[in-house]
This record gives C-alpha cells, sequence and structure tokens, in this order.
C-alpha cells in the first residue's frame, strides 16, 4: 500500500444480520480480533460465533451433499469493481493485481495487501468457506453508498481502515450532456438510457460495454456520467456513445446516431442531441396498436399463455423494449416458447395451424401447412426462428 | 417416502448454497458486458436439453446479431443424449437441465475419448405438482428435523395421508410420474424424490416427453411430480408452496423465491470439449463469453430462468481461465 486514509481500526458495533435480502443469511459481521491474531494467521470470529459455526455447519453438509463448493447469496444491483485480481486465502484476500486507473489503485491499494474485510464483514476463506470481496463491496456500495476495507499493509505489516469512495474520480467513465430538439416531448416518467458501445465493425449494433439508465429530470441539457469497466475495452476498436429516452417502454427520442468517443484521453466527454422516434407501432393484432408496447406484450401474455407478465418479465421486457427490441420479436419469443407449443402436447401441425392463424387471422392451407411444418424439420424443431419466418411472411403481407 | 422426505430435504439442504446466491434481484443481472474482438464464422451444435432448447434459440439469435457469418445447428432430445455427441468433427456444446460432476465429467471424458469441462449458465426454479382436485395445501419443512414434515414426527411417507391429507384419498399411496431416463430431471427426480428407496419401495410412472409431465399429473389423482417451474406456468396441475422452518411458506411463482430460500432449484449447465491441445474451440470459447455475460444473462431472464449472481459468475470465470477482476 503506497497511500490512502490511515486511520485506526474501529470494531464494527452493528451486530445485526445484513440488510434485506438473505444474502448473509448465513454469517454476521465479525468483530476482529486482535494483531497477533492476524500475524498468527489466525482469523477468530468472536462475534456469534457459535450461531455461525451452527448455520456454517448446515451449509457445509450441503456442500459435502453435492460435492461441490458455493458461495453465499449475493443481490446484484450494481456493477461496482474495486479493480483487482485477487486470490481467496485463510487470513483474508490477497491482492494479486491492481487495474491500472481503478478505484483500488486511487486509494493506494497495491500488490500483495490483504484486505480483512468490508464494512466489518470478513472476506476469504472462512472456515472453509469463501467470502467474496466483490459482492461484499458491492452490497455495501449499493445499500450504503459506501464502504470501509480493513487492509493489512504488505510493506509495513500494519492495519488500516480505507474508506472506498462513493464517488470516485471518473478514471474510466464517459461524461457528457444530453440536449434535445423536441422538448415539449418530456414527460416525468420518461428514462434516459445512454450506452457505450463498440463500433468497430460495421454490422455490430449491439456490442453494449456500458450502460446506465435514469430517470428524466432537472432541466435540459441532462448531464450523464457512463461509468465502464478498462478490461472491456480493447485497443484497436473504435467505441462510441448513444442515448435514447423512452417511455413505458416505447423510445420517443433517440440520437440519430452513435457519437464517437476517444477513451484513450482522460476524462473523455461528448455531448448528444435527442431526436422525436418516429417508431412505427405495427403489430400483427391490429386492434391492440393503440397499447403501449409493455401493455401490448402483457396483452400477449395473457391471450397466449393464459396469464399476466410477472413484475420480473415485465422488467425485462420493458428494458428490451427500451433498448430498441421491437414488440414483434418479444410476439415471436411468445409464440415460441415452451410454455406457449405445451398447450399443443406435441401435436406440432395443431401448433402451427395456432401460430398461423394468430398471425394471419386465418386458417392455413393445406400446402401452407405442409409448407410450415416441413420447414419445422429443417431447423430441426427450433420453434423460435420458425415463428420468426412466419411472423416475417405475415407482415408482408 | 421417506423418499419423499428424504428427498425434498436433500434439495432443502442443497438449496442453503444453490437456492440463495442465485443472482439477481428482480429485473437485475451481473456480469461482465460482452466485448468481442472480432466477428466469428463457423458452425456450432448445441445438443441436450429439450428444456433449454428456447433458451439455446434466443442465446443464438443474439449472437448472430454480433457473428452473422455464424451459424447454430440446435438438436435437443434430453440432457443425458449429449455425451456421444462429443465425438462430432463440428464444435459441440452440450446443454444439461442438471448440475455436472467433475467425477462424472471424467468417466464420460474417458468413455468418449475427449477432455470435457462444463461450466454453470443459469438456475431453473422447480415446482412440485399434483392433481388439482388433491386438497393438499403445501409441503412442510422442518429444518430441525431435516426432513418433510407430516405433522406426526418423522415418518416415513408413502401415503397421501402421510402428508396430512384427511380426506379418501388420504388411503392412495402417492404415484410418482417421472421423465425418462435421457432427460436431466430424471437424474434430479431419482436423487430428490426417490432417495435411496428401491424401486419395488415406490410407486412411478415414466413420462417419455417432460412437457407430458403435466398432462400425466391431470390424469391420476394420487400423482405427483417435479418440474419446471417455467413449465407449470398456464398448466392446470396445482403447484405446491413449500413452508420452510414452520412459517414462511414460499412458492416457485414468487418473485425472488430464488433469493428467497426456496429449496428446489437446479444448475443449468454446458458442457464442452477440448481439443489436443487442452484448448477450446474459438466459436465454444466466444458462445461461452456470451452466454456468461451481462447481454447473456440478460437472455436467461427472459426466458423464465434465474441468472447466476456475482461470485459464481466469478467462479465460472475462473473455471475457464478468464480474468476476474473484483
Amino acid at each position: 500500500m503506497s497511500m490512502g486514509t490511515r486511520s485506526d481500526f474501529k470494531t464494527e458495533t452493528n451486530l445485526q444480520g445484513p440488510i434485506g435480502k438473505p444474502q448473509s443469511m448465513y454469517r454476521k459481521p465479525v468483530l476482529f480480533l486482535t494483531f497477533s491474531a492476524i500475524f498468527g494467521g489466525v482469523l477468530a470470529l468472536v462475534a456469534n460465533g457459535q450461531e455461525i459455526r451452527d448455520r456454517d455447519a448446515d451449509s457445509d453438509a450441503a456442500g459435502q451433499a453435492q460435492g461441490r463448493y458455493y458461495q453465499p447469496a449475493q443481490p446484484a444491483s450494481s456493477q461496482f469493481r474495486l479493480g483487482v485480481q485477487i486470490r481467496n486465502t485463510n487470513t483474508g484476500v490477497v491482492i494479486t493485481r491492481v487495474v491500472p486507473g481503478s478505484i483500488a489503485q486511487q486509494i493506494g491499494l497495491e500488490t500483495n495487501d490483504t484486505i480483512i474485510a468490508v464494512s466489518g464483514y470478513q472476506v476469504g476463506v472462512v472456515e472453509g468457506r469463501t467470502y467474496d470481496v466483490g459482492e461484499e463491496l458491492v452490497r455495501r456500495m449499493s445499500r450504503q453508498g459506501t464502504a470501509t476495507l480493513l487492509v493489512l499493509n504488505h510493506r509495513n505489516g500494519q492495519l488500516v481502515n480505507i474508506p472506498v469512495p462513493s464517488d470516485p474520480s471518473p478514471a474510466a467513465a464517459v461524461l457528457g450532456t444530453v440536449n434535445t430538439n423536441d422538448r415539449t416531448n418530456a414527460y416525468p416518467s420518461m428514462t434516459l438510457e445512454v450506452r457505450l458501445v463498440d463500433i468497430t465493425h460495421p454490422q455490430w449494433r449491439d456490442v453494449v460495454i456500458a450502460e446506465t439508465q435514469t430517470v428524466v429530470t432537472g432541466r435540459w441539457p441532462l448531464g450523464f456520467r457512463l461509468d465502464y469497466d478498462p478490461a472491456a475495452i480493447r485497443p484497436n476498436h473504435r467505441y462510441a456513445v448513444e442515448a435514447q429516452i423512452s417511455l413505458r417502454g416505447q423510445t420517443v427520442q433517440r440520437t440519430l446516431a452513435p457519437v464517437a468517443v476517444n477513451l484513450s484521453v482522460p476524462s473523455p466527454r461528448v455531448d448528444l442531441t435527442l431526436t422525436s422516434s418516429s417508431q412505427p407501432n405495427v403489430y400483427p393484432n391490429p386492434g391492440a396498436s393503440t397499447l403501449s408496447p409493455i401493455d401490448q406484450v402483457d396483452s400477449w401474455y395473457v391471450e397466449l399463455l393464459g396469464r399476466k407478465l410477472t413484475d420480473r418479465e415485465s422488467t425485462v421486457w420493458q428494458r428490451e423494449l427500451s433498448r430498441g427490441k421491437p414488440p414483434q420479436e418479444i410476439l415471436a419469443t411468445i409464440l415460441g416458447s415452451s410454455e406457449y407449443s405445451d398447450r399443443f402436447r406435441g401435436d406440432q401441425r395443431a401448433y402451427i395451424t395456432a401460430v398461423f392463424q394468430y398471425l394471419n387471422s386465418r386458417s392455413p392451407s393445406l400446402q401452407e401447412l405442409t409448407r410450415w411444418q416441413a420447414r419445422l424439420v429443417q431447423l430441426r424443431d427450433v420453434r423460435l426462428t420458425l415463428v420468426q419466418e412466419m411472423l416475417r411472411e405475415s407482415m408482408k403481407r | 417416502m421417506r423418499m419423499i422426505g428424504f428427498a425434498i430435504s436433500a434439495f432443502l439442504l442443497h438449496s442453503a448454497f444453490v437456492g440463495s446466491p442465485l443472482a439477481a434481484q428482480q429485473g437485475d443481472t451481473f456480469g461482465y458486458p460482452y466485448a468481442p474482438e472480432k466477428p466469428l464464422a463457423g458452425e456450432l451444435q448445441l445438443v441436450g436439453s429439450t428444456l433449454m432448447q428456447p433458451l439455446a434459440s434466443l442465446w443464438v439469435e443474439d449472437f448472430r446479431d454480433t457473428h452473422p457469418e455464424m451459424q447454430a445447428m440446435i438438436d435437443c432430445k434430453g440432457s443425458e443424449s449429449s455425451f456421444p455427441l462429443f465425438k462430432s468433427d463440428k464444435p459441440t456444446i452440450g446443454m444439461f437441465s442438471r448440475a455436472i460432476s467433475d467425477d462424472e465429467l471424467k468417466t464420460a471424458s474417458a468413455k468418449q475419448n475427449v477432455s470435457l469441462h462444463a461450466t454453470t449458465v443459469a438456475y431453473d426454479v422447480l415446482a412440485v405438482i399434483v392433481h388439482p382436485e388433491n386438497p393438499i395445501d403445501m409441503l412442510r419443512w422442518d429444518a430441525e428435523r431435516s426432513s418433510l414434515w407430516s405433522g406426526r414426527g418423522n415418518t416415513t411417507i408413502t401415503k397421501w395421508s402421510d402428508l396430512g391429507v384427511d380426506t379418501p384419498l388420504g388411503d392412495a399411496s402417492i404415484l410418482l410420474q417421472l421423465p425418462t431416463a435421457e432427460h436431466g430431471l430424471r437424474t434430479l427426480a431419482e436423487r430428490f424424490l426417490v432417495a435411496d428407496l428401491k424401486r419395488e419401495q415406490y410407486q412411478a410412472n415414466e413420462v417419455a416427453n417432460p412437457a407430458d409431465i403435466g398432462d400425466a399429473v391431470l390424469k391420476n389423482p394420487n400423482a405427483m411430480s417435479l418440474i419446471s417451474a417455467t413449465r407449470a406456468r398456464g398448466q392446470k396441475v396445482k403447484v405446491l408452496p413449500i413452508q420452510i422452518n414452520g412459517s414462511r411458506v414460499v412458492s416457485p411463482f414468487d418473485e425472488d423465491s430464488a433469493t428467497e430460500g426456496y429449496p428446489l432449484v437446479r444448475e443449468l449447465t454446458l458442457v464442452f470439449p477440448l481439443d489436443a491441445k487442452g484448448q477450446r474451440h474459438p466459436l465454444i470459447d466466444e458462445f461461452l463469453s456470451f452466454v456468461l455475460s451481462i447481454r447473456g444473462q440478460r437472455i436467461v431472464q427472459q426466458d423464465g430462468f434465474v441468472p447466476l449472481g456475482a461470485s459464481v459468475l466469478d467462479g465460472q470465470r475462473e473455471r475457464l481461465g478468464w480474468e476476474v477482476v473484483k
């Protein structure tokens, strides 16, 4: 460790379990310990130790039953990375490499330093189980906006507390603004999505290196900050930034083309301008064309699968719609799904007939039915591709 | 059915690790961005799990947006049908709707004379289903007894009355509807529902296509089975929630069931060969990179499965020899 905030180690006083989800259900914050414990190579759990061991005993039994080790749970609501490669040991997490320009480098971590705990939660191998430093950081940063590392400095053998900044300097981030030429078209529930994309090859339309999504608030132009993973950047590739604004899954404004950005300069900036999107609403069932895209998807679920979208499905499809996925592709996914095709109990003829009827509002002729059956055989029963082809053909008419 | 008692207990023990590390809370996925070097061409063969066929189609469709010259052949006849197909000249990925142990990989590698490796790519929430007229409302789990709770102590469970059914159905034996041997679900059903009982100690029928298990259960009021929760949706069968620790009841359809301690969860696995030099074929390598990226994991979620969590993803990357940055 070459630098960084140095302070006395303070024990964690909150002995309650982690907030919310059960990712730390087997473990409570630990109280450490003494220098002798560290230098003796033994980390002792002194808080609620018995309970910790009891819980772990159950878990270990499971691991043995499966013949495989599984790590404890974690939410993954953040892509936060400290920027280190590590090796888990019984005495903590040994840093084997610090990524240049990373937060780890900014706060002074060095190769061979050992991270003992994150905000009072021990990391590394504890009684045979591994507690992941990345997970613990994600958890603390996403829930508390801050974290403190207890680090053993490899140079002098001293323990130090190092705060991880909640808003680190943008060593790997694109900053910029988004303006619009249509300010009349703004609603409070709109979301702004900004994406860093790889445009090296002309056919690459969706190689997304980083993205950020926020609710549209404040005055134009809107500022943004797009953090990216430096490890995902290739030296000879070209990158650009694009943005769009969506309302209930429908793109209402977008950049006409991605704007090139040079990531080799420090703190690159990009200023974007949105224009209103004239994305047509063309659905196979015209009666539903007045619905918003996500409501349309929901109506397809009800109509075809006999149920409404779950919250999770709704979240996922809204995101896909906002990223420009045509609703028709989602319809094809529904019609090609096992959940839909299972209704026909292996009767391909009945399945194809039903899909054709839905897309064309009429029954297929014998010739059409035979053709699509043969096509499904050609496609080796890959229903999704078949439905996509049927959908494309129906939309040509 | 100590059978079922043991079975569910094993599942729940399993879940102590597998159930809870499941990734994403609602709508979230974790992973690294998919950052390919260049578009690739060639043909990739995807074989195995029928359950995973739609997922494979979605992956391939998206993957081809970046690699339009690449072709994929998806041919699914059940997880267990995969192993002999690795002898193919084409780069082949086997899809298994269950976990694959290292010992199993060693055995299969020796038998097929090819070095096989595996990576976990997603989780599938399973559902215990019964006939809709079955009065049972849920299965109980007693953590202290490490078994299904019959309400009368830890007795062997063979009849519906052992599970608290007090109607005439209670006198009937529980009939398991099991998928045939080529499906990954069969292995799980045997491990978790049949456990160590001998064949003559329990009643079971075989169902050739897992998609037909729901129908098989509908035809017999005594029946019970285990299917993917994604396939249970929209069917007329009754899906049983599970009461954990005598209080909390979790359904496989709960939004965050996997992270809320619901125990019946299985891994979805991709198996792939290494060449004589110990290398993965470039197309296989690229496809695995895609599947384990944020982009691939979002598709997992789109298809109704559960994406991997941060540490599990990192673990898979380490197994594949890729850089992991915390």
